[in-house]
């Protein structure tokens, strides 16, 4: 691992625990799991296994990056106008409100990943990091939307199985996600061949 | 027998998506005419017309220089970092209460249903048009020219949209000297100008087609 690598993945870690201990402050534990877990911390692991070494060729990533990412703004929208914050806040013990939810994951939030864009495009491994931490994100947090969060509501305020904000656009990003995984996976296992043939040792 | 009503002159043969180039110039004026009158519906005279500025400025540009040879897809870090300035931008204006100008610059002109606020400034001009911009930077990475005109778009926007910022004092008398946006507004100009420069000139020097 490079000197430059190490400070790229403190960066990275800086972010990941930043922001999920500002979660954990306002949200409650619910979405700091899902965001702080599924999508920081298995995306920083599935980084450091895959694309932290070589960044993805942009040519490949780009484009389900940049749906991807277009697609997660879509569905924070549905959240906001469909008032997520305070939802969420109703079968947490959480604070947030709709102010709080749009400062935090309408502001705050889209900054880092679409700085990941600019970053994939130049072919900073802040990019490989900022990618699979979206793209796990999609693929462990968004199913929560309606596996998770309208049976929680349904268990604690009775009726039945129900509408809970975000649920018709949760997994949109998803289909790219996945796309996005695949392609990160297959250019990494190239990586690794190509270092193998070479009888280089990468420590992924 | 029955399945007989189903036979056709279909085969599964490559085609190729090939329309017309012209079908992007009747998807960029459908697309553009339908925001145009929502953000009227739902955002009031003011930012209409400001939208309608950028649209039209960023229609001429398109046709003289996007439409005839796709923007290039190296012109995308400047977009993304169009995308990013203009979230600040957005988040100050709601930090600052830009909606309660606009309503006090223009009191005649906003009325009910229009009455804006700035939840609803942040939802639309931040969040769903951010949608549009990602979108549309997919859509120039494939040299789609729809993509293409929302980079020039989104540039034009960036430039005209913080401009207003500096009118808004010197067309109402309501209106106070500071208007919230204004400090991140200045630093979108200067992005906007340099990235719609480097735009054009990347894709003249550089014709693709």
């Amino acid at each position: 691992m490079t000197s430059k690598n190490i400070i790229y993945f403190i960066i990275a870690a800086t972010i990941s625990v930043g922001f999920t201990t500002h979660l954990f402050h306002t949200a409650d534990l619910l979405p700091t799991l899902i965001i702080g877990f599924c999508a920081l911390g298995c995306g920083i692991v599935f980084w450091l296994f895959t694309s932290f070494n070589h960044p993805t060729d942009p040519a490949l990533l780009l484009p389900p990056y940049l749906v991807t990412a277009a697609l997660l703004m879509l569905h924070i929208v549905e959240e906001q106008v469909f008032e997520f914050g305070p939802m969420i806040a109703g079968i947490t013990t959480g604070i947030w409100t709709a102010e709080q939810f749009l400062w935090t994951i309408g502001f705050l939030f889209p900054l880092v990943w679409i700085f990941g864009a600019y970053a994939i495009a130049r072919r900073n491994p802040l990019g490989g990091f900022v990618s699979c931490f979206i793209f796990t994100g999609m693929l462990l947090g968004e199913p929560t939307h309606l596996l998770i969060f309208p049976v929680r509501e349904a268990i604690l305020h009775g009726g039945g199985y129900d509408y809970f904000p975000g649920m018709w656009t949760a997994l949109a990003p998803l289909i790219t996600g996945l796309w996005g995984i695949a392609i990160v996976v297959t250019e990494a296992r190239k990586d690794k061949r190509a270092a193998n043939a070479k009888g280089t040792k990468i420590w992924t | 027998m029955l399945i007989s009503i189903f036979d056709s002159y279909l085969d599964d043969d490559a085609v190729a998506f090939n329309p017309p180039p012209w079908v992007s110039i009747v998807a960029v004026v459908a697309l553009t005419l339908t925001l145009l009158l929502a953000v009227f519906i739902y955002l009031g005279i003011w930012l209409a017309s400001i939208v309608m500025l950028s649209v039209v400025l960023a229609f001429v540009l398109w046709l003289t220089v996007g439409y005839t040879t796709p923007i290039s897809r190296r012109a995308l870090p400047s977009h993304i970092v169009l995308i990013i300035a203009l979230l600040v931008h957005g988040a100050e204006q709601f930090r600052g209460g830009y909606a309660d100008v606009v309503v006090t610059a223009f009191p005649n002109l906003i009325q009910p249903p229009n009455i804006i606020t700035d939840a609803s400034l942040a939802l639309s001009l931040s969040l769903s048009a951010t949608v549009i911009w990602l979108l549309g930077g997919a859509m120039a990475f494939y040299h789609a020219r729809v993509g293409g005109f929302a980079i020039l778009l989104l540039a034009v926007w960036s430039l005209v949209f913080p401009l207003s910022h500096v009118a808004l004092p010197l067309l109402s008398s309501t209106a106070p000297v500071w208007v919230p946006g204004m400090a991140s507004g200045f630093v979108v100009i200067a992005l906007a100008f340099s990235s719609l420069r480097f735009t054009l000139n990347l894709t003249r020097r550089r014709p693709l087609s």
